[in-house]
């Protein structure tokens, strides 16, 4: 395992004309670590994502992924967002093709790959996510918690360095909520390094190498789970936590 | 379009049998056939065809309505009751007297080509080869032209109104149009772009059209037509609005025998005693 | 019955109708040239307009934006009439046909581009962001994912105005295309009988009946498989 970080954000600033976003954020995340972002909504923690693969342009500052400056000029964002994986809250599979036309859409365009080389790759993930048999079925037709997971799929079959997850669950019935946190912990496992936006602190605190408490477009503060979770210095962390763990 | 107001048309005709003892005469035209049916700028219809009609109807005893359209919808518009005669400046041929019933003739026919000032000018038939004319549609000059594209070798496109087969002739889609001399003559006199060249003598009248079984009609009209002639109405209005009188032995001057035009189908020929 | 057998002389007139039907049936081959050819270029720059719109750049953006607006706005007669009248006054002279294709596939055209274009804007940003996240590029995008969604949603009506559009081929009779409804109005005149009409008015139900068939029946499968 390199010590040289995976993710390094250096004063990174976001502003929508006078409103600031994002007030200057420094964060290194290192390879394998999975580090949770907790933090009350307008925080600028889904903004903040977002940088990292420049669906959002940052207005300030600089983002380096897997040692190559992405804000830098000349950049070629697509060859670097391969290595970029994104999970978002709302799917977004393409309900025109089924579950592995989806996971094997970039293989065969960006990649590619053969339509036969495409689809075992494409299984493998799928098998990895456990909807092998779904294969063929269209998103309309998967539960929230199966598409996802198919999103997950999407994603890691690029074998990116970085995996970002923009609240993954937010939008989950409860009883999938599990199936999908299961599948995010197996990634760790296997050494995937995770960026994971989250309001599951029973996931953060449990999975997660590193806690991120931000509000108001800054690092309040930072640390493992048990000193977040457990003895947090911050007044505004301590008042966000009792919020949501007065009913954990 | 037309076919909407055909099918209306249709529908009060198969409900309204003739309408027999009208006072009103109702009639259609070009308006913007010069010099024989015009706007003035005021919005109101004149011309030499507006003359007669209004001559005829006042014969007859009857108030007339003219309307100005299409020449194309013309016909449909006689069949389907909406006029009692067509007004417009209609050619007698044999394949329309098959359809319609014809007074006798008023005006010779003699067909004229309209061409650009700076052309060369057309001297015979056979110069038309390969040349582009641009007619009227559904005009007698239009029948000529598709009866005789082939044997001089021209081709020749339809516009809707006269005016346009001109301004064809103008932006250069046409090397010349064809019309009847009386209207050649005037647009030649009120365009200067424009000449009127070769000039083509049919043998064929300009007649009143009457529906097919419109005997009745026909007839009374026809007996306007001749007491106008014996007054000299029309051989007068013909020099108010062409600029030349008709020679004595034209059909301005003269008075056919019978009913229609001597020849054709529908032609009556049992001597009539003018009444006028 | 004399009113029936009047009726019959004067619409159905067999006699009218065996002289003139090659006339009717010239045209009628016209109509369907022009009509496909409209239905092709009309729909193919429509839908080259949205994407390019979709680039979001003003240059493209802003003149698009004016087309669309103006070509829906005015009446196609005046604009074929100023192609076929006008133009050869500043030296450009095009054909009834040309005239006549060019002016019905620019107003297509413009209703295209803001079908595909409606339909665009009100697929979900995240389906690009999903996209442009694995690594696509702009024109993968608007390829594999956009554009087969867009499509879907755009299509069905605009069967309807590919329809409106190729009826409206019969404007052509003002700069003397022979189009059907020309060649029946001339014949009608000739004759002095308005049977040729008919026959139109037959020969459009042939054309038009089969294309409102084809165009349901393409709605409902795209519907069907959303």
């Amino acid at each position: 395992m390199s010590s040289s970080p995976i993710l390094e954000l250096v004063g990174l600033r976001k502003a929508y004309g006078p409103l600031e976003v994002l007030r200057g954020i420094d964060l290194a995340v290192r390879a394998g670590e999975m580090v949770c972002v907790v933090g009350p909504s307008g925080s600028g923690k889904s903004s903040m994502l977002r940088c990292c693969n420049r669906l959002e342009e940052p207005t300030g500052g600089r983002i380096v992924v897997d040692g190559t400056e992405i804000t830098g000029g000349g950049v070629d964002i697509n060859a670097l967002r391969q290595k970029i994986g994104m999970v978002f809250q709302q799917f977004n599979l393409y309900p025109h093709l089924s579950a592995l036309g989806n996971v094997t859409l970039a293989l065969r365009k960006v990649r590619g790959k053969s339509a036969a080389e495409a689809d075992a790759l494409g299984l493998a993930a799928l098998k990895r996510v456990g909807l092998a048999d779904k294969a063929k079925i269209y998103p309309g037709q998967l539960s929230g918690g199966q598409q996802q997971r198919v999103a997950i799929a999407r994603a890691i079959v690029l074998q990116p360095k970085l995996m970002l997850f923009d609240e993954p669950t937010s939008a989950l019935d409860p009883e999938t909520v599990g199936e999908v946190l299961k599948v995010m912990r197996e990634l760790r496992e296997s050494g995937m390094t995770m960026l994971v936006v989250t309001h599951e602190m029973g996931f953060a605190r449990e999975a997660a190498d590193r806690v991120i408490f931000m509000d108001g477009g800054a690092i309040v503060e930072q640390g493992p789970p048990h000193e977040i979770f457990g003895a947090p210095k911050h007044e505004r962390t301590r008042a966000f936590l009792t919020r949501y763990t007065s009913w954990a | 379009m037309k076919l909407p107001r055909l099918c209306l048309s249709f529908a009060v005709a198969a409900l309204v049998s003739t309408s027999a003892a009208a006072q009103t005469l109702k009639t259609g035209v070009d308006a913007t056939f010069a010099p024989h049916a015009m706007r003035t700028l005021g919005g109101q219809l004149q011309g030499f065809n507006i003359d007669l009609g209004n001559e005829l109807a006042r014969r007859l005893g009857k108030k007339l309505e003219i309307e100005g359209t299409e020449f194309s919808g013309l016909v449909p518009g006689l069949n389907a009751g909406k006029y009692d005669f067509v007004l417009a400046v209609v050619t007698a041929t044999p394949e329309r007297a098959k359809s319609m019933l014809f007074t006798e003739g008023y005006l010779n026919q003699d067909f004229s080509f309209v061409e650009k000032k700076s052309a060369p000018g057309i001297k015979s038939l056979e110069e038309l080869k390969g040349k582009t004319i641009a007619v009227n549609k559904g005009s007698a000059y239009e029948a000529w032209c598709r009866d005789n594209a082939a044997k001089y070798g021209f081709k020749f496109d339809v516009y809707g109104t006269n005016a346009d087969a001109v301004q064809a002739v103008q932006v250069g889609r046409a090397d010349a149009s064809l019309a009847g001399n009386t209207v050649a003559g005037w647009i030649a006199k009120q365009n200067p772009a424009v000449n009127a060249t070769f000039t083509i003598s049919t043998g064929l009248v300009t007649a009143l059209a009457f529906r097919g079984n419109d005997k009745a009609g026909r007839d009374a009209a026809s007996m306007a037509l001749k007491c106008m002639k014996k007054d000299g109405f029309i051989a007068k209005a013909a020099q108010k609005w062409f600029g030349f009188t008709p020679a004595a032995d034209s059909a301005a001057v003269v008075i056919a025998p019978g009913h229609g035009v001597p020849g054709l189908e529908g032609y009556d020929p049992s001597p009539v005693t003018l009444k006028c | 019955m004399d009113g029936l057998a009047r009726l019959l002389d004067t619409f159905f007139n067999t006699e009218v109708a065996a002289r003139y039907w090659p006339d009717i049936l010239a045209g009628v081959w016209i109509t369907i040239g022009v009509g496909v050819a409209v239905t092709a270029t009309g729909l193919a720059l429509g839908f080259a307009l949205a994407i390019l719109r979709a680039k979001q750049t003003p240059w493209f953006s802003i003149p698009i934006v004016m087309f669309a607006d103006i070509m829906r706005a005015l009446p196609p007669l005046i604009i074929i009439i100023v192609f076929f009248f006008a133009f050869p006054l500043i030296g450009i002279s095009m054909s009834a046909f040309t005239a006549t294709w060019l002016s019905l596939s620019l107003v297509l055209a413009a209703y295209a581009e803001e079908s595909l274009w409606g339909a665009i804007l009100s697929l979900p940003r995240g389906q690009s962001e999903a996209a442009r996240s694995t690594g696509l590029t702009w024109w993968q995008t608007m390829c594999a994912v956009i554009l087969p969604q867009a499509l879907r949603l755009a299509l069905p009506p605009l069967t309807n105005r590919v329809i409106a559009v190729s009826k409206n081929v019969a404007l052509g009779s003002v700069v003397a295309l022979s189009e059907v409804l020309n060649n029946a109005q001339s014949a009608t005149s000739t004759a002095g009988n308005p049977t040729p009409l008919t026959m139109a008015a037959a020969a459009y139900l042939a054309i038009f009946i089969p294309a409102m068939i084809l165009a349901r029946r393409m709605e409902n499968r795209m519907q069907w498989r959303v």
